[in-house]
């Protein structure tokens, strides 16, 4: 006599390609890193002493189609030196608890933001100074 | 220099096998076209031509110039996206995905047993002649010279020019991001292919493009790789087994190459097809027929510092790299590998070396009941920090798609990284739910909700984000 799969088992058979996809996001996901810093980690990654052009090339990729010229309300504009200085401790805060850049959009690496970090604490020296 | 040695033994192999053996990889459609039947076989009697010349077969180059895959579409993979992916306009085709998926709902093929493969469009030949002669290709020319017998005949594809002496492409996207703070409306894509092929086994390849920006339309326009050429190359290619050599500019064969440009698995290993830094100059070699394929390619590189000139390929610096890509790609399954070393000065980006694994399996071609097509890749690698040492990269990619209905396809995708594992705060994951709606040949509207997930809470954020894909 056949005896009838159970619901468990049936349903298995039917859904595995679900079943995998999500077994196989869920182990991805627990994956984990390491528990340091960049600077930590590796010191030398970054220089020692950046430069506004190097900052300036990061805000431009990462934060200016946004932050665009004349951009008022809720978004300040980092569009030139002046404005990148003066938000320069704003940047810092924003990019280092990943809430900038927002949303699904990627998140700045490691290098980044550490770089700017250490341009800011040599207190964001710029042409505009 | 273990690696370098290993890379050059896998190399050989590959060369090696060029001469007795075959074939090459791609995402959901190549793993889906198993479930038709004129994907093989031809209209009206079902023939079986010989395996490297049907219509269209699992690997890149059946449906795209580039054996690599992407860009230009060659006459099946145009014959594929007039006739299979979209909603109106479709041919009459041995699939009905509403009929799979609600078998009791509104079956439109009520004659047909449904666990047969028979034709559903045309009810007889007059129909599918009808069909034939709806279809037209207002952008191809000529008939090269050389043609074997086992080359594409008139008809092949319906109205289309089966083989040209010259075709014309092309692909533009419309991107709308509904982010927090303002949506952003920006051009994502703007690229014209041209495909001269005066004789048969000879072609030539420019594929020429805008760098999309997302601040706008106008800096699109200003941007100084607008226009440039995205793939410039020779090609003999249609060998037997579909072997082909190319010389130019391209991308690498590496792993799955998206159309998600964003995906990590092709961004943190400098191949996002939307960078000009992704392209290099070098030579391929491959064999991509049905079904064990192999591809292998050295290569020069600019800077990852200095975006290449537009217009001279020849703008490379001092490193260089290797690539190999081999695998297996069945009608319902596919398995593959890859392998990639650079070489360059620490001021040029420093080396690299990058291993992935990548399958797809469309499990309908097996259990009907089972509508949905799984693939997914991991890769992982080093590259050299500024400083000279090493950072260990992994990156992961995996996709859900169920194609509804012809021109309805629903997906749940999933991708990760890792930048550095040693360092905290640079891992993320993001989960997308969406679809495509192609409800005519050229017209795709693909829609995404994005969630993505870093290790602080407070970043974690979503966005809407909405394409419009034009492409001929």
């Amino acid at each position: 006599m056949r005896i009838a799969p159970s619901p468990a088992v049936h349903l298995c058979r039917r859904y595995w390609p679900l079943l995998l996809f999500v077994a196989m996001a869920a182990v991805l996901a627990a994956c984990s890193s390491g528990d340091r810093t960049l600077e930590a980690v590796d010191p030398n990654a970054v220089a020692i002493n950046p430069t506004y052009d190097q900052v300036h090339a990061i805000v431009h990729n990462n934060c200016e189609f946004c932050h665009k010229a004349g951009s008022t309300g809720r978004i300040s504009p980092l569009s030139n030196c002046e404005e990148i200085v003066g938000l320069s401790g704003d940047i810092l805060a924003r990019i280092q608890d990943n809430t900038m850049p927002p949303s699904a959009l990627p998140r700045l690496s490691s290098e980044d933001k550490l770089l700017i970090q250490r341009w800011v604490e040599n207190g964001a020296p710029a042409p505009c100074n | 220099m273990q690696l370098k040695r290993w890379l050059l033994v896998v190399a050989g192999v590959a060369v090696a096998w060029l001469h007795v053996h075959v074939a090459r990889a791609v995402p959901q459609y190549s793993a889906q076209a198993g479930r038709a039947c004129d994907t093989c076989h031809i209209l009206p009697d079902w023939d079986t031509p010989a395996l490297a010349h049907r219509k269209r077969n699992m690997t890149c180059q059946t449906c795209h110039v580039d054996p690599a895959g992407g860009g230009m579409r060659t006459t099946v993979g145009l014959y594929y996206g007039r006739s299979t992916v979209p909603m109106i306009a479709t041919s009459p085709r041995p699939q009905d995905d509403w009929d799979r998926n609600f078998p009791g709902v509104g079956r439109r093929d009520r004659h047909t047993p449904y666990n047969t493969y028979l034709p559903i469009g045309p009810r007889n030949l007059e129909q599918a002649y009808a069909y034939r002669d709806s279809l037209h290709d207002s952008w191809a020319w000529g008939m090269p010279k050389g043609l074997t017998p086992d080359t594409p005949w008139p008809g092949r594809f319906f109205g289309l020019n089966p083989d040209p002496i010259f075709r014309l492409g092309g692909d533009a996207r419309f991107a709308y991001l509904g982010a927090r703070g303002r949506p952003i409306f920006f051009p994502m894509q703007f690229d014209v292919h041209a495909a001269l092929h005066p004789v048969h086994h000879a072609t030539l390849l420019a594929n020429v493009g805008a760098r999309g920006r997302p601040s706008g339309y106008s800096d699109t326009i200003d941007d100084s790789h607008t226009p440039y050429f995205r793939e410039l190359f020779a090609m003999t290619s249609e060998w037997p087994y579909q072997t082909y050599a190319k010389a130019g500019r391209f991308v690498p064969s590496f792993g799955l190459r998206l159309d998600d440009h964003t995906n990590r698995t092709r961004r943190e290993f400098e191949l996002d097809g939307s960078l000009p830094d992704s392209r290099v100059l070098g030579v391929e070699v491959g064999a991509v027929a049905a079904y064990p394929f192999i591809q292998a390619s050295y290569f020069k590189m600019k800077s990852k510092y200095v975006e290449p000139d537009p217009w001279n390929i020849f703008d490379v610096d001092d490193g260089w790299g290797t690539a190999v890509n081999f695998g297996w790609r069945d009608l319902g399954w596919s398995i593959g590998a890859s392998a990639m070393a650079r070489r360059r000065p620490l001021d040029e980006g420093g080396d690299t070396d990058t291993y992935g694994v990548y399958g797809s399996i469309n499990p309908w071609y097996f259990w009907q009941r089972v509508p949905l097509t799984l693939q997914g890749e991991f890769d992982t690698g080093t590259q050299q920090r500024a400083s000279g040492l090493r950072a260990h990269k992994r990156a992961a990619y995996a996709e859900l798609d169920w194609p509804a209905w012809n021109g309805i396809n629903f997906l749940l995708a999933y991708d990760w990284a890792d930048p550095d594992r040693d360092v905290i705060d640079d891992e993320s994951s993001r989960y997308q739910v969406g679809g495509q709606l192609t409800v005519y040949p050229g017209v795709t509207l693909d829609g995404r909700l994005r969630y993505l997930r870093v290790t602080t809470p407070a970043g974690d954020g979503s966005d809407l984000f909405v394409q419009l894909h034009l492409w001929f």
